[in-house]
């Protein structure tokens, strides 16, 4: 029998599940209540209704709290970095890898150690969003049907009832993704690649603000599947979050002394602050001069020695999009080459594939992507 | 640049690899001595040394520096065209050799006054110029020790006097040492170890000096059989008769016959005529040669008052100037021939003093031989070998040679080789006590033109004709190109020469059967035509080379606009191979704000303030300012919204930006003024 919650016991992190797993049922069921395809504003086509509550600011939810109402998107981008800063000490390059990934509609896949924050990082910007927020644990036993939702046949009303799988979410985090069968990962391409599943025949759209972070662990080889390239070039970019300086791990310490900061994270953004800081990245301005410059970086990588696979157009327009993200945040109109240089590496790295020589003699796809970074002159 | 001028400081003491001061100038004038070019050498001696009391510097690119050695070379093959134009082919080597200080001068000069002390490798590499990434392309060294090479082997290459040339270049070389000596020694030991030195390296040279004269002489002789046919000797030739194998010639052209249009040229060019044969060796008796008289037309008129009947014309190659011509018998003048002529008593005409290349005409009266009359060794049947005589004497009497006339006697020889023989290029080797001849004559009844020649004069001896053994090359009818005949090196041939006594004249009897002429062109191989091609190639360039004296004076008037259009070239050389590397089907677009001026500022900047082209704008202006607050920054904005921003700048703010890099570049101005 489908039980959406069940791979969630499996994590190691109980003490968060149980909360989880409540908000989450609720909010699932209430998300399908109210998912109404007919009453959506004309801006953006995939909105959620208006009288969704959430979907209200957050100033009148809490009740006439100092929040001022439809804040700039720069406005977003600020308080989203501050409420995810606040727990994830000494993690501001990530914190910005991660919001210009939900900012221009990519994914993120984490490579990192256990116990870095992955799990937590996804959490805290859910918790921030005020969005949907759900985990699937991936095992090499999960089924596609464990993700997408199943029909179940109803007794009572002599009918199959679809029941909705995790994957109906605003922040899907997909925990040890490369531990899942090839099968079951590749279930996660239509819904990244179209925010749309499809099944039994039927297409279910999926709402509009999707974004999944994945995670996988890069020592434990053994019981893994390397994800696919379809799967990796669906990811719009790839970053780990390191170990933190000592300073930063004392101040982690401090702050978990008494319970979990991440409890206390509430709201500060609603999801309609958050399409619209979609909708304002991608009116970031970008001249012709740093698109033919992305595409050289891009089509840099196909010809680079000891590459088998170099970047997609997928790629090129990953990079061009975070970019834009990038170059809100800092508050200007316009992309600069700078903004390119700092997301190349997330957003390039991951989608190469290695010659098995160049992979023996020590290359690496980051090494290969920055020594492209030298090579193409950056335009001045 | 950057990174390279900080890596060369880490790696290299400068002290270890500048030579000492004056060691160059110094190297120079000992070349200037030797050479007798101390005009030159002076001068130039003292623009090398300048530079120690002149404190300006000139700024060489990379590219700059290629350009100078590619101007090096070009003088290089200038010197090597002239020198090869107007020099003898030793000469012409040596004196190169000699004149290297002269066209390395540029290129020493860029050192010198350069403000750079070392020169990467790639500069003298094409091959590395077009790839940087070569590992040996950023390797940096100081050319002066190379130059101070090169000058001591110009000097060298002088055939001077010897022991002062070995005492000044023993002072530079000890000069050199100690300059780079280690302090480890004590000074007087130093001294002791390189007095050793010098002493042993005396008697060294003296002794490879005899070594070298000894091989030099080994190597003219190989290179002389290498490059054209071995020259023939007049005095003796050893035939291959007996030896057994396979005879092995080459289908090189050795000669070109050309005749007027319908005419044939002579059948056999003879080189040589011997007399007497002993154990397969033909001898010539008392060789001495006479002076030909050769008038200022190239004329030499070898018999005046005989007058010619057929003209043929001859090219081909002479040795160092010098060799025996294969010429028609009965040669009575040769036109067009710039050498000294000889002749001899046996026919025999050798040239001295001449060019590499003679292409000259030969009339000759095939009745009228230069020969001189029979001596006793030519007819005297006593003077054939004894081991021979009873198988010759078998023959004669086979033929009933004795009662015959004398045009029966060659036409019943003839007959006789025709009908029992076959020729061959393979033979067996004949047993020891056994005459070779006995054993062509009696048992294989197969040979070459060797045999049957050698056969054929033994045995009209034998028969009391006089006959003379003669060898040079027949002139097939397979060679014909229209009316030039090609003489191969594989139609040398070997004939005899009877006297008739009644005549009283020489004439030409070759006794081989015909089929000589099918078998050694069945030989001929396939890839002939090509080596044919290359042969007349240089046979064009020899005519021209050679052709006419007067031209080879022009030569320096027709290298001057080739060598101005080459300098041309490189000159403008950097344009055309930018324009090369960028892809055409990718070309570059004309991007907005390029005309920024903020492009000035770093135009004005030193070298390693400037951008690298990897590097992103902010990170350059993070190098360049310190203050944030600096109005630079807002230039650097503007810059930024120019460039960048599709929507690009208002008027006033490119003003603005203007007016802010050229308040800039005063302050920039200033600190360099103060």
């Amino acid at each position: 029998m489908f039980c959406p919650d069940l791979k969630f016991q499996t994590g190691g992190k109980s003490y968060a599940i149980k909360q989880i797993k409540e908000s989450a049922m609720t909010k699932t069921l209430k998300l399908e209540d109210q998912m109404n395809p007919e009453n959506t504003l004309d801006l953006l086509p995939h909105l959620p209704t208006i009288n969704d509550s959430r979907l209200a600011s957050p100033a009148m939810v809490n009740n006439g709290v100092m929040q001022p109402e439809n804040p700039s998107p720069y406005e977003v981008y600020q308080r989203l970095s501050a409420s995810i800063e606040s727990v994830m000490r000494g993690q501001k390059a990530s914190t910005r890898l991660l919001i210009a990934a939900l900012a221009s509609g990519g994914h993120v896949l984490l490579e990192d150690f256990p116990g870095t924050g992955k799990t937590t990082l996804a959490k805290v910007l859910a918790r921030s969003i005020d969005a949907d927020f759900k985990r699937v644990q991936f095992t090499p036993d999960l089924l596609p049907s464990d993700i997408l939702g199943v029909s179940v046949f109803n007794q009572r009303d002599q009918s199959f009832s679809f029941h909705r799988g995790p994957i109906f979410t605003n922040v899907l985090l997909a925990d040890e993704i490369n531990r899942a069968s090839p099968r079951t990962q590749s279930a996660l391409l239509e819904a990244m690649g179209e925010a749309q599943v499809s099944v039994e025949g039927e297409r279910r759209e999926l709402p509009s603000l999707f974004f999944v972070i994945a995670t996988q662990n890069p020592i434990e080889f053994r019981g893994t599947y390397p994800l696919p390239e379809a799967q990796m070039d669906r990811f719009a970019m790839q970053f780990d979050l390191g170990y933190v300086t000592l300073e930063h791990e004392v101040a982690v310490l401090t702050a978990q002394q008494k319970k979990h900061p991440v409890e206390s994270v509430t709201p500060c953004v609603n999801m309609h602050d958050v399409l619209r800081l979609r909708e304002a990245v991608q009116n970031i301005r970008v001249s012709e001069e740093l698109k033919h410059y992305v595409v050289k970086l891009v089509t840099a990588t196909r010809t680079a020695p000891g590459v088998l696979l170099g970047a997609s157009p997928r790629g090129s327009i990953a990079l061009m999009k975070t970019a834009q993200a990038l170059a809100l945040f800092d508050h200007h109109e316009f992309v600069h080459p700078e903004h390119i240089h700092e997301i190349v590496v997330a957003t390039l790295a991951h989608r190469l594939v290695l010659e098995p020589q160049a992979k023996f003699s020590g290359a690496t796809a980051r090494g290969v992507v920055e020594e492209i970074l030298k090579q193409v002159p950056v335009p001045g | 640049m950057i990174t390279l001028f900080a890596k060369t400081k880490q790696t290299t003491h400068n002290w270890q690899l500048r030579p000492p001061p004056f060691l160059i100038g110094a190297a120079l004038v000992f070349w200037g001595w030797q050479t007798d070019l101390m005009i030159w050498a002076l001068p130039m001696a003292l623009l090398l040394e300048a530079p120690q009391y002149i404190r300006a510097r000139w700024e060489f690119s990379n590219a700059d520096l290629n350009r100078v050695f590619d101007l090096c070379v070009i003088i290089g093959i200038a010197v090597a065209v002239i020198l090869y134009n107007s020099e003898s082919q030793l000469q012409f080597f040596f004196k190169w050799i000699q004149s290297m200080p002269f066209f390395f001068l540029p290129i020493i000069l860029a050192q010198r006054y350069g403000s750079r002390d070392k020169m990467e490798l790639s500069v003298f590499s094409w091959v590395m110029r077009r790839r940087p990434d070569h590992p040996l392309a950023k390797t940096s060294f100081n050319i002066s020790w190379i130059y101070f090479a090169f000058c001591l082997l110009g000097a060298s290459a002088v055939n001077g006097e010897l022991p002062w040339f070995f005492v000044g270049l023993s002072a530079l070389i000890v000069l050199a040492l100690g300059a780079v000596r280690s302090r480890r020694l004590p000074l007087p030991f130093w001294f002791l170890l390189v007095g050793l030195a010098v002493t042993g390296g005396y008697f060294a040279q003296r002794f490879m000096h005899a070594g070298q004269a000894s091989l030099e002489v080994a190597i003219g002789n190989w290179l002389a059989n290498a490059s054209r046919r071995h020259q023939v000797n007049y005095r003796e030739v050893r035939t291959a008769i007996g030896q057994g194998g396979r005879m092995h010639l080459t289908g090189k052209i050795v000669l070109r016959v050309q005749v007027e249009p319908g005419e044939q040229p002579p059948a056999l060019l003879r080189e040589a005529t011997f007399e007497s044969y002993r154990r397969g060796v033909w001898q010539a008796g008392d060789a001495q040669f006479d002076r030909v008289f050769v008038d200022t037309n190239d004329v030499a008129l070898v018999r005046p008052g005989v007058k010619p009947k057929s003209a043929v014309r001859i090219a081909g190659y002479l040795t160092n100037g010098k060799g025996v011509l294969a010429i028609p018998s009965g040669v009575t003048e040769l036109r067009d021939f710039p050498a000294l002529l000889e002749t001899n008593r046996l026919g025999v005409a050798q040239a001295d003093g001449g060019p590499g290349f003679v292409n000259y005409l030969v009339r000759y009266n095939p009745e009228m031989f230069l020969d001189s009359p029979p001596t006793d060794s030519d007819r005297d049947p006593d003077l054939v070998p004894i081991r021979d005589r009873a198988t010759l004497d078998k023959i004669i009497t086979e033929l009933d040679l004795s009662s015959k006339s004398m045009p029966d006697k060659l036409k019943a020889i003839a007959a006789y080789f025709q009908q029992n023989f076959q020729y061959s290029l393979d033979s067996k080797p004949s047993p020891r006590g056994q005459s070779p001849i006995v054993q062509f004559l009696t048992e294989t009844h197969s040979g070459h033109c060797e045999h049957f020649a050698t056969a054929a004069t033994l045995l009209l001896r034998r028969a009391c004709v006089p006959a003379r053994y003669a060898v040079g090359y027949a002139v097939p009818e397979s060679g014909r190109h229209g009316n030039t005949w090609y003489v191969r090196e594989r139609h040398g041939h070997a004939w005899v020469m009877v006297y008739l006594d009644d005549k009283k004249r020489w004439e030409e009897f070759d006794p081989t059967p015909p089929s000589r002429e099918f078998i050694e062109e069945s030989r001929a191989s396939a890839l002939e035509g090509i080596s044919d091609f290359g042969s007349n190639l240089w046979f064009q360039f020899s005519k021209w080379r050679w052709g006419k004296t007067e031209f080879t004076k022009y030569i320096p008037w027709f290298l001057i606009p080739l060598i101005l259009y080459m300098l041309w070239r490189i000159l403008s050389g950097k344009r055309r191979r930018q324009g090369r590397d960028s892809s055409p089907t990718e070309k570059e677009p004309i991007w907005p704000g390029l005309d920024s001026e903020l492009y000035l500022i770093n135009r004005h900047l030193a070298a390693e303030l400037q951008r690298r082209a990897d590097e992103p704008l902010r990170e350059w202006q993070q190098r360049l300012v310190v203050d944030p607050s600096d109005r630079i920054n807002q230039i650097f904005a503007l810059h930024r919204r120019l460039r960048f921003d599709p929507k690009g700048l208002s008027p006033d703010d490119r003003k603005e930006l203007k007016t802010g890099v050229e308040q800039w570049l005063a302050i920039i101005r200033n600190r360099a003024g103060v």
